[in-house]
């Protein structure tokens, strides 16, 4: 699109901060699936369980 | 009761019953719509406002900007040798440093500053007669009396300016005092983009401003054509005529709106591509869900099927529900848009006009609604096709989708895991983590889904911010035809540009505050275009340092030449190609060989370089330095720019954020965007397999409880799981990126 564009770029190298894209994202995605995991498997420890063997 | 209705009864009975997991499709499908439709909309909402504004301002068709003395009387043989110009003016302009404008808030209002912030330059006018008009904020031409000024609407936003405040302009003869009557936009000077600004004042102020000096003269002249195609025969015939103005950049309506359209359309397709992934993430659940529900409920189908219902009918009583989701969740995404698209096009519609609502607002979105909504039933319709295959005995007595031959598969496939799976054998360990790595390896097919979605989400969130840091790095002046450095001294045309550029090269290179201080010369030389000789923009200088990137070939070095993208592409060259130029019409052709091609987006991207000394008769010359270690540019800028006058000082960092001020802040509000919407769809991704996951396993735990584990942990057997599935995803996503080069992407 940018060498369409006309402005002078033909190839746009991308230059990324290395802090966010292997470090700080990839906790945050790690921390949002955990959060909810521990979330619906705190569920598990509520007091009828006889249900399970039930199927 | 007709199938409609119960299509929708079951339809709604399905969405209460399973709410959560319902809901998470629903959100999920919203998003997608909801990015995809904000993209088509904010390009349609960028592109009106632009148009609008053109519409009533009428930007010139063609313009050469001009810096010193020009022949008034080539222009008007030139234009009476034109019969496509329809019209053409000169607008004369005064321009002048940003430090030397100063403002004061009315009385009571307290606030005052200088512009001195503000590196563009800017320019002093008069409302133009014909075209090229600087409108008002009601889409009015304003013609200011004496003493009033009209200021960029841009610098309200950034100054806090207000209608009644005095600006003062530092002339070399005094300081002269304004009131601001209003706020103008500029078709041709809207973007950040445009290294200029223009503020419209009365003729007799602008004489006024002119005769008290201090301020630097410059021309642009305009043409509008009859015909706009015919611009770019236009441009080459303008470049050809010798006797015409040039030093200075030539832009055509074409890049005009291109620039001005520019960011806002980088960040539609930026929203279109996260809406794109979304869209992937969705159908992938969508197929995870669609398939656990018929395992679910096959003794139903058999028992639909046993009866005598078709499977045709079986398939449309799932996919209503479904429909209802698609329908809905584009709908809402749809009327979600519309609200996101206002905040987005916020400063657009602000520099430009309020585009009018018209027939295309409500078109421009329907496709990409329209588009979510067709693929959504047909992935699912899709997915349930596999209600054919149910066979009634199979579903009913074996409560499986499967055929017999392929339950007996199964049966095998699911013994050999068992002996596979023989606790007992194994070595020793956390035996909650090794059931977990054992049921993982087991459900490989389902669990599968978690890493590919977070590795999706991954690449959604990085994608924004990517743009953003690359808009942002010191490294992108290199697309400018830069080298990067922390200041740069710009010298234009003017009758002593040789003796001041002496002077200013030499007090750098004596300054101890600075170090690798490079200068280059602007010259002006010709070249054979398709009709006839064309005018090329070189400048000159030492490039054996590495001093810009190259994107094919090398530095030039003696007898060679390095070509923009825009002048390759223009002069049909690449690295290694001969190229005839001539400094005069009357002087000598020499023959360089092209050493290779750079990106460049100054002087419309049209430049060249070229090895050599640095010539005492050019047009121009620029000199780059950097400040040694704790050093401040923007402070050494203001000390030069107060020492000569003449010169421009920019201290690099800071003009480059200022010059892409729209281009970053439209990428950090996408990136925002993008990394609440990666981050929700993380959360509501997990949350939806897992209650799947833990309402289809239930009797697995209740084993595992009968057995003896507690509830903690089977608990922490399922964490254990999502940990690594989900650390997988974004790991994956990162080592694709660095294979496929190193940390960047083109686009």
């Amino acid at each position: 699109m940018i060498s369409q564009v006309g402005l002078g770029i033909s190839r746009l190298n991308f230059i990324p901060n290395p802090w966010l894209v292997y470090l700080a994202y990839p906790v945050a995605l790690i921390a949002a699936g955990y959060a909810a995991a521990a979330a619906l498997t705190s569920r598990l420890r509520t007091p009828d369980k006889s249900a399970w063997l039930r199927g | 009761m007709n199938k409609d209705s119960l299509f929708l009864r079951y339809a709604y009975n399905d969405l209460v019953k399973n709410k959560a997991v319902n809901a998470a499709l629903f959100v999920i499908v919203t998003m997608s719509a909801f990015l995809m439709a904000t993209g088509a909309m904010v390009m349609e909402r960028s592109v009106g406002s632009v148009d609008a504004l053109f519409e009533m301002a009428k930007p010139p068709h063609f313009l050469q900007m001009h810096k010193g003395g020009y022949d008034g009387g080539a222009l008007t043989a030139f234009a009476a040798g034109h019969p496509e110009i329809e019209s053409w003016q000169v607008e004369d302009m005064l321009g002048f440093d940003g430090s030397a404008i100063s403002w004061r808030g009315q009385p009571g209002r307290g606030a005052s500053g200088d512009l001195s912030a503000s590196l563009i330059d800017n320019l002093f006018v008069t409302q133009n007669e014909h075209f090229d008009f600087l409108l008002d904020e009601a889409g009015a031409i304003p013609r200011p009396l004496p003493g009033e000024v009209y200021v960029p609407v841009g610098y309200r936003q950034d100054f806090d300016l207000q209608t009644g405040d005095a600006l003062q302009v530092r002339t070399g003869s005094g300081s002269k005092e304004l009131t601001v009557r209003g706020f103008v936009r500029d078709s041709q000077m809207a973007s950040s983009l445009s290294s200029a600004t223009r503020f419209l004042v009365s003729e007799a102020d602008f004489a006024n401003l002119a005769r008290a000096g201090g301020g630097d003269r410059e021309i642009i002249a305009e043409y509008r054509l009859s015909d706009i195609s015919l611009v770019s025969k236009f441009q080459t015939a303008y470049e050809s005529d010798t006797a015409l103005p040039k030093n200075g950049q030539a832009v055509t309506y074409q890049m005009i709106r291109l620039i001005n359209a520019f960011s806002d359309g980088l960040v539609a397709l930026a929203l279109v591509f996260v809406s794109g992934l979304l869209m992937i993430i969705a159908l992938l659940n969508l197929r995870f869900v669609i398939r656990g529900t018929l395992e679910d409920e096959v003794r139903e189908i058999g028992v639909m099927k046993a009866i005598g219902l078709p499977h045709r009918t079986i398939m449309s009583l799932y996919l209503s529900k479904y429909r209802v989701t698609a329908l809905v969740g584009s709908l809402l995404g749809g009327g979600l848009a519309i609200i996101a698209t206002r905040l987005l096009t916020r400063s657009v519609q602000a520099n430009y006009a309020v585009a009018p609502v018209g027939l295309m607002t409500f078109l421009a979105p329907a496709p990409a609604l329209l588009l979510v909504y067709l693929l959504v039933v047909a992935m699912c319709r899709g997915v349930l096709r596999a209600v054919r295959r149910v066979e009634v005995v199979g579903a009913l007595v074996h409560g499986s989708t499967l055929n017999e031959k392929q339950n007996v598969r199964r049966a095998k496939s699911l013994s050999r895991r068992a002996r596979r799976t023989d606790l007992a054998s194994g070595a020793g360990g956390n035996i909650n983590r090794r059931l977990a790595l054992l049921d993982l390896r087991a459900g490989a097919r389902q669990w599968v889904l978690v890493p590919i979605v977070f590795a999706l989400a991954a690449v959604l969130i990085v994608l924004p911010t990517n743009l953003l840091t690359t808009f942002q790095s010191p490294r992108f002046v290199t697309y400018m035809g830069a080298p990067e450095s922390d200041l740069r001294v710009d010298l234009q045309f003017s009758k002593d540009v040789a003796a001041t550029h002496r002077k200013v090269l030499s007090r750098m290179e004596s300054d101890d505050r600075l170090t690798a201080v490079r200068d280059f010369a602007n010259l002006l030389f010709e070249t054979p275009g398709e009709d006839g000789w064309e005018n090329l923009r070189v400048e000159m200088g030492d490039y054996s340092r590495g001093t810009v990137r190259f994107l094919h070939g090398q530095a030039p070095s003696d007898g060679q030449i390095a070509l923009s993208v825009m002048n390759a592409k223009q002069f049909t060259l690449q690295a290694g190609d001969e190229m005839k130029i001539r400094r005069t019409r009357d002087g000598p052709t020499e023959s360089m060989v092209v050493s290779g091609i750079y990106q460049d987006v100054t002087s419309g991207g049209r430049t060249a370089k070229m090895q050599g000394a640095v010539a005492g008769d050019a047009v121009g010359y620029v000199i780059y330095a950097d400040t040694v270690a704790g050093g401040d540019p923007a402070a050494l800028a203001r000390e030069y720019s107060n020492d000569f006058a003449s010169a421009t000082v920019i201290p690099m960092k800071e003009y480059v954020q200022q010059t892409l001020s729209y281009i970053t802040s439209a990428f950090r509000s996408a990136a925002i965007l993008a990394g609440v919407f990666g981050l929700g769809v993380a959360l509501l991704i997990t949350s939806l397999f897992l209650k799947l996951r833990l309402t289809r396993e239930r009797s697995e735990m209740g084993v595992l409880m009968a057995m003896g584990f507690s509830a903690r942990e089977i608990g922490s057997q399922v964490r254990f799981k999502i940990l690594l599935t989900v650390g997988v995803g974004p790991f994956s996503a990162s080592c694709l990126r660095r294979l496929l080069g190193s940390g960047s992407s083109e686009l």
